[in-house]
């Protein structure tokens, strides 16, 4: 197990708090333990599922998204509803993130020959981890409006995001 | 020629791509046709040919994609644009990070095309990239048809990959269908390729002596097999036992079919939402502690709620009258023993929601404190604890023997008054004139029966945003349609 630090965010919201407890290697990847704590008199609904993985080439930073925020829809087969969790009010939980071992994602440099060029980060490659946390104090619910078409409802339910700044224990020993 | 299968993942090296799934997906969609083949590499690309043999919708389909040169002109003139299929593995994500995983597969129009999803295509290729580990084990479940939304019927790959052909055929032609971010209902290109899907889900079926089973075109959302996504009304979940009961598709059904479907609905839902979740995961918390709760919770309060909705959507929908109220209240409670046991365990909750504790246990009062805050919350007042209190009170005037008239007299005057006591959201003054007008015209023709209510709740918007000209003028213009006399 890699006990690991984690740096508040400075502008975080009031609310839902959490820090990474530990990010250990598993067969298929690797797994982030996420202590969460709802210090409000209300439940918490969160995302559960990752939904999005920015790898920065430059900073070294690996971006988690529990969040939909940014994200386009393109035409897809399947609009998958994000897992939601709860947290009771004045409360603490604990929840896992899985990882692949490598995030293979198309690339956005235009390729000479015009070939399909993609890209490869292994996650342990992460200087720091940046997890995002979509939530809201009520569920989701999806937004029936017909004026609600151009934007993503579930962007739009997410209260507020909580960001957790972690540095792989591994990298502060190197 | 048109199509063809990625071998190899160009700068991430051998083993992220899952080709052999592209052959194997695309010989079932042509039903086992022999003459489907493929040409030998060229690069990391292999064509793929096909000399039908074979009838049948997706076969056909197939041999169009792969037999036609596509041309479309996205206003720089005609460019040829090949269809490359893209079989990937859960840790696959699109350019701006969002996972395979979240969409199951996509049809990327070409760079530059200004069709949605373009953006994320840096190539002058139709990409086909779908999910081959079906959401990494976990599967992907979708809207069966005629279920009402209910996500349980699975998709393979050919079926993920036929879908996405489906889009592709129209990004290559330049017709692609308006598209949406909701799921449900799902967008016209999203109920379009939808519709294509269950051609091959038939022919799968009947090639394997099955009967077919449809997804519903109209809902586009998935989740997890084996795992609920659908949440909604989480008390009466837990007191009904399933998030599938009748009694909670009652309350989704009247939740996203009717009501929150106007601005002044949603904003309602909005602040009823936040109310409820303030208290209600905790009154299910205790009943998971305390199942002997649960009966009381779904007969005191749960099944109540429902049949007085119902009465209150007739009142709204149907003819709304005294007499219809009467006799559907008399069909839904013929059995008078019942009824009578319903009004027990409604004077129960009763006492329970009032705090009442002369009698109560521990683990009653406790509820009882858990759900103080209903009586608080203006929004739940009005849409959970007055309507209760409108259907005791019916139920007591019908086991006290009283005529189907009188009943419905009394539901009809209770209806009407509560009606035009709707709390008022902010939202009403953020609206322009017209949609103050759009949703005025509504709520008077839902739930504003009478000329009485109309002009007390008018009179209550009037004064709560004096100072919002929107709202003056909508109701100005009310006023001089009916002459301010109706």
């Amino acid at each position: 197990m890699t006990k690991s630090q984690q740096k508040p965010h400075a502008e975080e919201p009031p609310g839902m708090r959490g820090s990474i407890e530990s990010m250990n290697e598993i067969d298929d990847g690797t797994e982030l333990t996420i202590r969460l704590h709802n210090p409000l008199d209300r439940a918490i609904h969160y995302i559960s599922d990752v939904r999005a993985m920015i790898f920065d080439t430059h900073t070294r930073r690996l971006r988690v998204q529990l969040s939909e925020q940014g994200l386009e829809m393109p035409p897809g087969g399947i609009a998958m509803k994000p897992r939601f969790r709860q947290i009771d009010p004045r409360s603490k939980a604990e929840t896992k993130v899985r990882l692949p071992k490598t995030i293979m994602k198309l690339s956005n440099v235009p390729s000479p020959t015009g070939d399909i060029l993609f890209e490869e980060h292994a996650i342990t490659e992460a200087d720091e981890i940046v997890l995002e946390i979509g939530w809201a104090d009520t569920p989701y619910y999806g937004d029936p409006r017909k004026k609600s078409l151009d934007t993503s409802p579930i962007s739009s339910w997410e209260q507020q995001s909580l960001r957790i700044t972690f540095t792989p224990h591994s990298k502060l020993e190197n | 020629m048109t199509l063809f299968i990625q071998n190899d993942a160009t700068g991430a090296g051998a083993g992220n791509l899952n080709p052999d799934d592209a052959r194997i997906s695309l010989s079932i969609i042509s039903n086992l046709d022999t003459g489907l083949g493929q040409l030998p590499f060229v690069g990391n690309r292999q064509e793929v040919t096909y000399v039908r043999t074979l009838e049948g919708i997706p076969p056909t389909r197939l041999d169009d994609l792969v037999n036609t040169n596509f041309n479309p002109d996205y206003g720089s003139g005609p460019q040829t644009v090949p269809i490359v299929l893209v079989a990937v593995l859960e840790n696959f994500t699109l350019n701006d990070g969002r996972s395979i995983l979240t969409i199951g597969g996509t049809a990327l129009p070409p760079q530059g095309s200004g069709l949605a999803g373009a953006d994320l295509n840096n190539t002058n290729d139709c990409l086909v990239i779908y999910d081959t580990t079906l959401n990494n084990g976990n599967g992907y479940c979708v809207a069966r048809d005629g279920t009402g939304g209910t996500l349980d019927l699975e998709i393979s790959n050919p079926m993920l990959l036929y879908h996405e052909l489906s889009h592709a055929s129209r990004v290559v032609t330049n017709s692609l269908l308006a598209l949406s971010n909701i799921c449900d209902p799902s967008s016209p290109e999203e109920n379009a390729a939808i519709v294509d899907e269950n051609d091959i889900r038939t022919q799968i079926a009947n090639t394997n002596g099955e009967t077919p089973v449809l997804r519903d075109p109209g809902i586009h959302c998935g989740g997890d097999c084996g795992g609920s996504t659908i949440t909604c009304c989480i008390i009466a979940s837990v007191a009904s036992g399933s998030p599938l009961s009748p009694e909670v598709a009652a309350f989704r059904s009247m939740r996203d079919g009717l009501l929150r479907k106007s601005e002044i609905g949603f904003a309602f839902f909005q602040s009823l939402h936040h109310d409820y979740y303030g208290f209600s995961p905790q009154v299910s918390k205790l009943m998971a502690q305390h199942p002997a709760l649960r009966p009381l919770v779904l007969e005191g309060f749960v099944r109540p709620l429902v049949s007085i909705l119902h009465l209150i959507e007739l009142y709204a929908l149907g003819d709304g009258s005294a007499k219809t109220l009467g006799e559907q209240f008399i069909a839904d409670h013929i059995d008078r023993e019942s009824g009578a046991m319903r009004l027990n365990m409604i004077c129960l909750a009763h006492d329970v929601l009032n705090g009442d504790d002369a009698e109560l246990t521990d683990v009653q009062r406790e509820l009882a404190r858990l759900l103080y805050p209903a009586l608080e919350s203006e929004h739940l007042k009005w849409s959970l604890v007055e309507p209760f209190q409108i259907y005791q009170s019916a139920l007591h005037t019908y086991l006290n023997g009283c005529a189907t008239e009188q009943i419905g007299k009394q539901m009809y005057e209770a209806i009407c008054s509560w009606a035009g006591r709707m709390p008022l959201d902010d939202v009403w003054a953020s609206l322009a004139i017209s949609e103050l007008q759009g949703e005025l015209e509504i709520l008077e023709n839902l739930l504003l029966h009478t000329p009485e209510t109309r002009a007390s709740f008018r009179d209550r918007l009037q004064k709560k945003f004096d100072d919002v000209t929107a709202v003056e003028i909508a109701l100005r213009n009310k006023e001089s349609k009916f002459g301010g006399n109706e």
